[in-house]
């Protein structure tokens, strides 16, 4: 088996990272966070809440945009991995969102999931609502790209 | 499908980085499809013959 050069490595990393659209995403985290957190303080006016529901909208949309630059920019095997993976997540991840809406129905609004790094149940418990699905992306797009290319 | 893109790349005594780089694709892509783990769309499986200078029939074969 031949090792591939420490040149081809950084040229492989490239070729399949945008910092863009990296950026993109984690923006969109920051700014339903902050929104979140700015919607929970109690005797907020209704135009700041109106300001602070629209505010991630923006942000979403400009995550759209680098992920349709980022797509394009990928040759094809990496569509291919990226199409697989999204073909095992997206069902995992509807039947996450549906378990925490059965939860919710079940116990009401919010459901008091415990939170992540041992924070409150209360304070962050939402997050993994969203990190969960993130993360079942990253580690699926391992394992497929891993299945396909034999990672060299 | 079975190929020959390994063989005829060693033969002139190419990288897969710069077989990768005249077809303006990845490496990861090269060494997928030498290992026969992924198939080429039509385009490129054309554009990798060309590149050859060989017939697409001669480069890829049923498998």
């Amino acid at each position: 088996m031949t090792r591939i050069s420490r040149a081809d490595a950084w040229a492989d990393l490239r070729r399949m990272f945008r910092l863009r659209s990296w950026l993109a995403g984690w923006v969109v985290v920051l700014c339903f966070g902050v929104a979140w957190w700015q919607l929970r303080q109690p005797g907020l006016a209704p135009e700041a809440r109106l300001i602070w529901l629209l505010i991630p909208l923006p942000a979403v949309a400009w995550a759209v945009r680098e992920q349709i630059v980022h797509h394009r920019q990928l040759d094809e095997f990496h569509r291919t991995v990226n199409a697989r993976a999204a073909e095992i997540t997206w069902p995992l991840t509807i039947g996450w969102l549906a378990f925490v809406a059965l939860l919710a129905t079940a116990f009401g609004f919010p459901v008091t999931i415990p939170g992540p790094f041992g924070l409150p149940p209360d304070e962050l418990g939402w997050m993994e609502v969203l990190f969960v699905p993130l993360l079942l992306h990253m580690v699926t797009f391992v394992l497929v790209h891993k299945r396909l290319s034999g990672q060299r | 499908m079975t190929n020959r893109v390994q063989e005829l790349r060693l033969a002139r005594g190419w990288t897969q980085a710069r077989l990768a780089e005249e077809l303006d694709v990845s490496r990861q892509t090269i060494y997928a499809i030498e290992s026969g783990r992924f198939d080429p769309s039509l385009p490129l499986a054309f554009r990798i013959a060309r590149c050859f200078g060989l017939a697409i029939e001669e480069v890829f074969m049923p498998g």
